[in-house]
C-alpha cells in the first residue's frame, strides 16, 4: 500500500475504510500479490448501449467512440471506470455480439482476447484487444453487418477458444 | 488525375479526341476508344473514362445535360477549373472537392442500403379530369431538405425501437403489418422499407418488426454543404444531384488489359440519403390529399397551394383550365392538347403521346 493510501486509510472512520478499500481506486491497493479478479472471483460485465442492451451498437462505432485519441469522452470514461483497479493484471476480455448477412440472417459470436492490462490502450483503441477480436470476426465475415453486445473483464482464463454459434 | 499533368495546361478536345490533350466526348465516342486503350472506368456498365496514351483523359459528355453547345461547355470548364476542378464528370464535382461527406463504417450501411427506395411517382387518380387543375413544383426540393440539418454521424447508434428513443431520432428497416394505402411509396406498395420514427408516427406505419435502425442524438449545421453547392453557376442542377453518392450502392468498375476491379463508394451514407428523401415525400404527401398525380417534386391538384421564391416553397407551373389526362406515373398533359405534354423518354410528337387517354 502506497504512503498516500496509508494515511488516507488511516483517516477514515472503519465504515469508510472499508468502502475505501472496497472501491480500489488506485491498483495499488491490492497487496501482497494477491490478483484483484482471483480476489473478487467474479467478472464485470459491460452493456455496449445501455439504452438497448439486445441491440447493441455497430462494432466499429464502438470502436470509434471508445477510440483513445478521437472516441467520445462520455465513452472512454465509461470504459475506464469498467477497466479501474485491473493495471498489471492478467485478464481475458470476452465479447459478445452477432453478425447480420443481408438476408438478415443472425449469428452470435464470441472473442476471448486474454493480456495484461497495463493501460486503456490496451483493451481499446488501434492495436487493442478489441480490435483485434472485432478484426478477426471481420476477416471471417467481411460483408456483414457487425454488432457488439456486451463484453467482460475476467481474471485470465484457462484459454478458451473463440467460438461462433446461431441465434436461437 | 492530377494537376501536374501537362494534358492540363491545354484545353480538352470537344467531341473529338486531338494529340497532347483531354478529351469530352458523346457516350456512343467513348466505347471505341475503350477497346483501344483497354484501360477505363465504368459505372452501371457505361464507360465513364478513359485513359489515353501520355497520361491524358477522355471522359464522357452524358452528364452535361445543360451544357449542350462546345462554347456553354467550355465556360462551364472554365468556372469549375477556378473551383479546382479542371475536368468533371458531372455536376456535383465542385460540391465533392469543397465539401468533404463524413465516413461512415460500412456496418451502419450494410443493412439499410437493400431498402433505400427513391422519390414518389405516383398516378393517384388516372384518366381525364374535367376542371381547373394546378401543377406545382418544390423550388430546389433536395436542397431545400438538406437546410433543415443532417443527422451528426459522430452520434449514430444502433438501435431496434423506434418507440423507445424518445430524445434520438433514426431510421429504420421495418416490415409492416399491411402496406399503407394512404401514404407515399414505399409505405403504400412494399413490405419492407426504410422508415424514420416521425414517418412511422405520420403515416401511421402498422410495424411488425424491426430488423436494424441507426439513432443520431442531434442533426449538424449544413451551412458549409450548402456554400460548397451554391459556389458555382450550376448550383441548381448540383442541387439535384448532390446527394446520389450518399445512397449509390453501385461500384465504379476499374478496367485494365488483364482484370477488373470495383472501387467501394466510401461516401455511402443511407441515413442521410433517406432524410434528404423523406422530407421531400413527407411535403409532397402533406400537399397530395385531393391530388391526381405526384411526381417526385411536383404535384398535380385540383387545391391552391400557398407559392414563395424561397427554397422549398411551392411555384405554380402550369393551370389546366378546362382539365388534366393523367396516363400513368410521369405521363400528363392539358385535356385539349392532341399530345401529352410530358411522356417519359417519348418523343413530343410520337404516336403514343397522342392524347387519347
Amino acid at each position: 500500500m502506497s504512503r498516500h493510501c496509508r494515511d488516507t486509510v488511516a483517516r477514515l472512520e472503519p465504515a469508510e475504510r472499508k468502502r475505501y478499500l472496497e472501491v480500489r481506486t488506485r491498483p495499488l491497493v491490492i497487496s501482497n500479490n494477491i490478483s484483484l479478479m482471483a480476489e473478487e472471483r467474479k467478472k464485470r460485465v459491460v452493456i455496449v448501449n445501455e439504452d438497448e442492451p439486445k441491440a447493441g451498437n455497430y462494432a466499429y462505432k464502438f470502436y470509434d467512440n471508445t477510440h483513445p485519441i478521437r472516441g467520445d469522452s462520455e465513452e472512454i470514461a465509461r470504459m475506464r471506470r469498467a477497466l479501474r483497479g485491473l493495471r498489471g493484471e492478467e485478464v481475458t476480455m470476452v465479447f459478445k455480439g452477432q453478425h447480420i448477412d443481408s438476408r438478415n440472417n443472425k449469428k452470435r459470436f464470441t472473442v476471448r482476447r486474454t493480456f495484461v492490462l497495463n493501460s486503456y490502450q490496451d483493451a481499446f483503441g488501434p492495436g487493442s484487444a478489441y480490435a483485434s477480436a472485432i478484426h478477426y470476426i471481420r476477416d471471417k465475415h467481411s460483408d456483414d453487418q457487425l454488432n457488439v453486445m456486451n463484453f467482460s473483464i475476467e481474471e485470465a482464463d484457462s484459454g478458451d477458444e473463440d467460438s461462433e454459434y446461431d441465434e436461437e | 488525375m492530377t494537376k501536374s499533368r501537362a494534358a492540363l495546361a491545354l484545353a480538352p478536345s470537344y467531341e473529338t479526341v486531338e494529340p497532347d490533350r483531354d478529351a469530352y466526348v458523346q457516350p456512343l465516342q467513348l466505347r471505341p476508344l475503350t477497346r483501344e486503350t483497354k484501360r477505363f472506368w465504368s459505372f452501371h456498365s457505361a464507360p465513364t473514362t478513359v485513359a489515353l496514351p501520355g497520361n491524358r483523359f477522355a471522359k464522357s459528355l452524358k452528364s452535361f445535360t445543360s451544357h449542350t453547345t462546345e462554347p456553354e461547355f467550355r465556360e462551364l470548364l472554365r468556372e469549375y477549373a477556378e473551383h479546382n476542378v479542371p475536368r468533371p464528370s458531372g455536376y456535383a464535382d465542385v460540391f465533392h472537392e469543397k465539401y468533404t461527406s463524413p465516413r461512415v463504417t460500412w456496418s451502419i450501411n450494410a443493412t439499410l442500403a437493400p431498402a433505400m427506395a427513391g422519390g414518389w411517382q405516383d398516378s393517384l387518380r388516372a384518366g381525364r379530369h374535367v376542371g381547373v387543375y394546378r401543377r406545382y413544383d418544390m423550388r430546389s426540393a433536395y436542397l431545400w431538405a438538406a437546410t433543415l440539418g443532417l443527422p451528426d454521424t459522430r452520434t449514430y447508434q444502433r438501435s431496434l425501437s423506434p418507440w423507445k428513443n424518445g430524445n434520438r431520432d433514426g431510421v429504420y428497416r421495418v416490415k409492416l403489418l399491411r402496406v399503407a394505402p394512404n401514404a407515399p411509396f414505399p409505405f403504400n406498395s412494399a413490405h419492407e422499407c426504410l422508415a424514420t420514427n416521425i414517418e412511422i408516427e405520420t403515416y401511421n406505419l402498422a410495424v411488425a418488426e424491426v430488423i436494424d435502425g441507426v439513432t443520431w442524438k442531434n442533426t449538424v449545421d449544413t451551412r458549409s454543404l450548402m456554400e460548397a453547392i451554391t459556389a458555382v453557376s450550376t448550383w441548381k442542377q448540383a442541387g439535384r444531384s448532390y446527394w446520389g453518392r450518399w445512397a449509390q450502392m453501385q461500384r465504379v468498375m476499374c478496367h485494365s488489359e488483364n482484370k477488373k476491379w470495383s472501387l467501394p463508394n466510401i461516401t455511402l451514407n443511407i441515413p442521410w440519403a433517406h432524410m434528404i428523401v423523406s422530407r421531400v415525400k413527407m411535403r409532397l404527401w402533406e400537399n397530395s390529399n385531393n391530388a391526381l398525380h405526384v411526381f417526385v417534386d411536383s404535384v398535380i391538384t385540383p387545391e391552391i397551394l400557398k407559392t414563395g421564391s424561397e427554397l422549398g416553397d411551392w411555384r405554380l407551373e402550369k393551370t389546366y383550365n378546362n382539365g388534366v389526362v393523367i396516363r400513368g406515373p410521369g405521363q400528363y398533359g392539358d385535356i385539349d392538347s392532341e399530345f401529352l405534354e410530358k411522356m417519359s423518354g417519348t418523343a413530343y410528337d410520337s404516336p403514343l403521346r397522342r392524347n387519347t387517354a
